[in-house]
């Protein structure tokens, strides 16, 4: 299964919900963001190499850390010489030898949103309470739906108080999981390991795992 | 009934085909090809082959009432015809632009950097000096043929790091180009090619290079400038000497 994690606005979560979905569902997460890679990385081939033809994507592929890892270069030099559309071909392949594959998805509407929602066969959306979030949100929904993504779940992250959900579900015509304004979650990231190692019992990791379950449930049908 | 009119035109040892397509009084799937004895090149957005476009020819939907009109060039002596209907179908609403990688790049747009941020952020010390060098972490698109080649060879007097650094890749990619322009036998070019980061390296290189260009040209007037500035400004440090 490919799981993309898109969300149209920066900075609303996507990489650490990302990172933290692989961890529970023992996926490789890739950065897909080709021009600002936002996970951790290590020496060695990474996806700029793959898709500039340098590298095979099974050697990038990092199986040392908390997380099966698929980094993305950070020079931009790296960016600009990598094909974006060979980006496709390498998540399927990681899937075939795999299984499953959450690939982190850049902010934005451009082809390096788009490729990855081809590729994938689930989306999750991850979104913030507040009104510019939720908009670009939408945006990457509408953009799913022609690209034949579907649409398996909203991720609001970041969430203070309980709110209802029920309007979202129905705006994104997709359920809601609410993840928490989280410290432990902030201090994994910060550390570079995923929630379900440094503080399972939290409950943002709670959350993860509602999502992880949600996702295979999609898979099975 | 659809039919189809095409003109040819030579220029520059390039035919110019243009066809219209008429008459279907549904929408219509047609596909028609190229009669020329050569390769098609066809219109391109984003640097990918346009919608419809193959090696053959082109694959598009007349809708009824319309006129459809199309264009490609080839290297090919013009023949007459220069194109056929080879196949026509009634079309179904499910048509799908974006169900290829090629077909998303298509419709949403590169989204490489700019090549130009890789010059400012050279010119600029600090911060952003490791991701304008690349060749460092051996991920610079281009080989390193200019760094065998450092100006320290004309006397030792070597450029600050950044600014040397930055001027290389400008020169590889030159090199890149004049190489690829000299390179017209196709068993070589495969090699020159590889060098120049691949098909999709050498698409961008030449927005890269009008990108050198202007920076190139904005560096001269900079220079230009300071050097009239730095040699005019000599600090009296006679007078200096005398403060208490």
């Amino acid at each position: 299964m490919i799981v993309a994690v898109a969300g149209g606005k920066g900075g609303v979560g996507k990489s650490t919900v990302a990172y933290n979905l692989g961890a529970e569902m023992d996926a490789v997460v890739v950065d897909a963001d080709l021009g600002m890679a936002d996970l951790p990385t290590a020496r060695g081939p990474d996806l700029h190499d793959v898709l500039a033809g340098r590298a095979d994507v099974l050697e990038a592929v990092r199986e040392s850390g908390p997380v099966d890892l698929l980094p993305c270069g950070r020079s931009l030099a790296g960016a600009r010489a990598a094909d974006p559309t060979a980006l496709v071909e390498a998540i399927e392949r990681v899937e075939r030898e795999y299984g499953h594959v959450v690939v982190d998805v850049p902010a934005g509407l451009r082809a390096d949103v788009g490729l990855p929602l081809l590729a994938a066969n689930v989306v999750v959306l991850v979104t913030m309470p507040e009104e510019a979030a939720i908009a670009d949100a939408l945006r990457v929904r509408a953009l799913a739906r022609e690209l034949d993504g579907g649409l398996a779940r909203v991720a609001l992250n970041r969430v203070t108080e309980a709110q209802p959900v029920e309007e979202l579900a129905t705006l994104f015509g997709a359920p809601v999981v609410s993840i928490p304004e989280s410290r432990p979650l902030a201090l994994a990231r910060a550390r570079g390991e995923p929630i379900a190692v440094t503080a399972p019992e939290a409950p943002a990791r709670a959350s993860i795992e509602e999502l992880a379950d949600a996702l295979y449930s999609c898979s099975r049908l | 009934m659809v039919s189809l009119d095409a003109t040819t035109a030579r220029q520059a040892g390039v035919t110019l085909v243009t066809g219209q397509v008429t008459g279907a009084d549904s929408p219509m799937r047609v596909t028609i090809e190229s009669r020329l004895d050569g390769p098609v090149w066809p219109p391109r957005r984003q640097g990918q082959p346009a919608a419809g476009w193959s090696v053959d020819g082109f694959e598009g939907i007349i809708t009824a009432d319309e006129t459809l009109a199309i264009g490609f060039a080839s290297p090919a002596e013009p023949v007459s015809p220069p194109l056929e209907i080879t196949a026509v179908e009634s079309a179904t609403d499910a048509e799908d632009r974006m169900a290829t990688a090629a077909g998303v790049l298509r419709g949403l747009g590169d989204p490489s950097p700019p090549s130009v941020i890789d010059a400012t952020e050279s010119a600029s010390n600090g911060a952003g000096s490791t991701l304008a060098a690349p060749a460092q972490d051996g991920s610079d698109p281009i080989p390193d043929r200019p760094a065998t080649e450092p100006a320290s060879s004309d006397g030792g007097d070597s450029l600050p790091p950044e600014i040397e650094s930055w001027l290389a890749n400008v020169e590889s990619r030159v090199n890149c180009a004049e190489d690829l322009e000299a390179t017209a036998a196709v068993d070589r070019a495969t090699a020159t090619l590889e060098a120049c980061g691949g098909v999709a390296g050498a698409r961008r290189l030449d927005g890269q290079l009008t990108a050198d260009v202007a920076m190139l040209e904005r560096l001269e007037r900079r220079v230009n400038e300071l050097t009239e500035r730095a040699r005019r400004g000599s600090v009296a440090t006679d007078a200096l000497d005398r403060l208490p």
